[in-house]
């Protein structure tokens, strides 16, 4: 990357936009106070460099450790902090910011940078030929997994396999994340989305095909970020139960109508 | 005479191999270099830190120092910035102008060093075409 992303960084970091931000990406943070600060700093040296404005929302969902003050410190001038007293979940961290933002586009990532941010480039292709949703895939042909631990191998396989079997959705990779929306799909697919834990990328990407946004799927790097704060195994088994109850929400009319009105049935977001 | 090694990738699949680069390092008497590609983190740190205690050990009472060049990285996490305290403290920690060199780090190495307030903690080289901003 020249050296005009550090220059532009700078301006990004001490400088408030003026205008509507083309991009927004959202971070959603659980006691990350680590690992938040370096992620943060590879994001926006990066989108800093694209030469469009932009701005950065890290969600803190309800954090036990330093993360907020952490990145309250850190006094970026287009960094919007959105505090819970609460752990809610990640679904409702992402629901969050994503319905904060103000961007045309709109990405959510994770914290630990396991999918890097030079990735973005090429979901934005995608979204600019015409999808309303992408997702960054590791199972897509010509992702590269690294370091991904035989047990996440082997439930991340089986968890795609009852995707398949009962949802039938045509992307292969729900939980990569690594998703970026136009503003009116994040604006009505986060409206609709009720799952507040893990499985709300399944959910979303559910309520996408359902209500016929198109949908693509990128191949994407991802290298398995040590100090994961996520239980694999207790993910898995929650993810099976959100499974049946998104099904079951859905046969029960809990999706259909406006998104504005959904939003109403939702928990209150979190708040900032 | 100096010598070469190639380290950090070897327990890595060949499919990986296009995202943790190897840690390639050099040593030529009290003077080392360790170039570190891609992401240094928590894989790759073990590797580094073999290296820095084998040299360190090398020459006992020395002076030595380490130059490690960044111009290339794309990502440096918590664990490798702890390497990199690690190795300084490890090398200044007899005197005599012992110590560490960061080289031309690369513009998101740079942004974090500064953002963890651990640009001033370390000698940094930059590249002699950078031009930057200092406010």
């Amino acid at each position: 990357m020249p050296t005009t992303s550090l220059n532009a960084y700078r301006a990004w970091a001490s400088t408030p936009l003026t205008e509507t931000p083309a991009v927004s990406v959202v971070i959603p943070a659980y006691n990350e106070s680590e690992r938040i600060v370096p992620t943060i700093g590879a994001i926006a040296t990066y989108m800093s460099g694209r030469d469009e404005p932009w701005e950065l929302i890290v969600v803190d969902d309800g954090s036990s450790d330093e993360t907020v003050e952490v990145v309250r410190s850190l006094g970026l001038a287009n960094l919007r902090l959105i505090e819970s007293v609460q752990n809610g979940g990640k679904g409702k961290a992402v629901r969050a910011g994503m319905l904060a933002a103000h961007g045309d586009v709109r990405l959510f990532a994770d914290a630990d940078q396991s999918t890097p941010i030079e990735q973005f480039e090429k979901l934005l292709v995608s979204l600019r030929d015409g999808h309303d949703v992408v997702v960054g895939s590791r199972a897509a042909d010509g992702s590269l997994e690294a370091s991904k631990s035989p047990l996440r191998r082997l439930l991340s396989g089986g968890l795609r396999t009852m995707v398949d079997v009962l949802f039938n959705i045509g992307v292969r990779d729900t939980q990569c994340g690594f998703k970026m929306f136009t503003a009116a799909a994040a604006e009505d697919l986060f409206r609709r989305q009720q799952i507040d834990g893990f499985s709300f990328d399944l959910e979303v990407l559910y309520l996408a095909e359902k209500f016929g946004y198109r949908i693509s799927e990128v191949p994407v790097e991802w290298i398995d970020a040590p100090g994961s704060t996520v239980d694999a195994a207790l993910v898995a088994f929650q993810f099976l139960a959100d499974l049946v109850k998104i099904r079951v929400g859905d046969l029960r009319g809990d999706y259909v109508g406006p998104s504005d009105q959904a939003q109403t049935r939702i928990a209150s977001p979190v708040g900032g | 005479m100096p010598t070469e090694e190639s380290s950090g990738c070897q327990q890595m699949s060949s499919q990986a191999k296009g995202l943790h680069m190897p840690i390639t390092s050099e040593t030529d008497g009290p003077n080392a270099t360790c170039v570190i590609d891609g992401r240094f983190d928590a894989h790759e740190t073990p590797s580094f830190r073999s290296f820095v205690d084998e040299f360190h050990a090398s020459r006992p009472g020395e002076a030595l120092r380490l130059r490690v060049v960044l111009a290339r990285t794309t990502f440096i996490d918590s664990s490798g910035l702890a390497e990199l305290v690690r190795a300084m403290k490890q090398l200044t920690a007899g005197g005599g102008g012992g110590g560490i060199v960061l080289v031309e780090p690369a513009d998101p190495v740079l942004v974090i060093l500064e953002l963890t307030r651990l640009s001033t903690m370390f000698e940094i080289e930059e590249a002699a075409t950078l031009t930057i901003d200092t406010e």
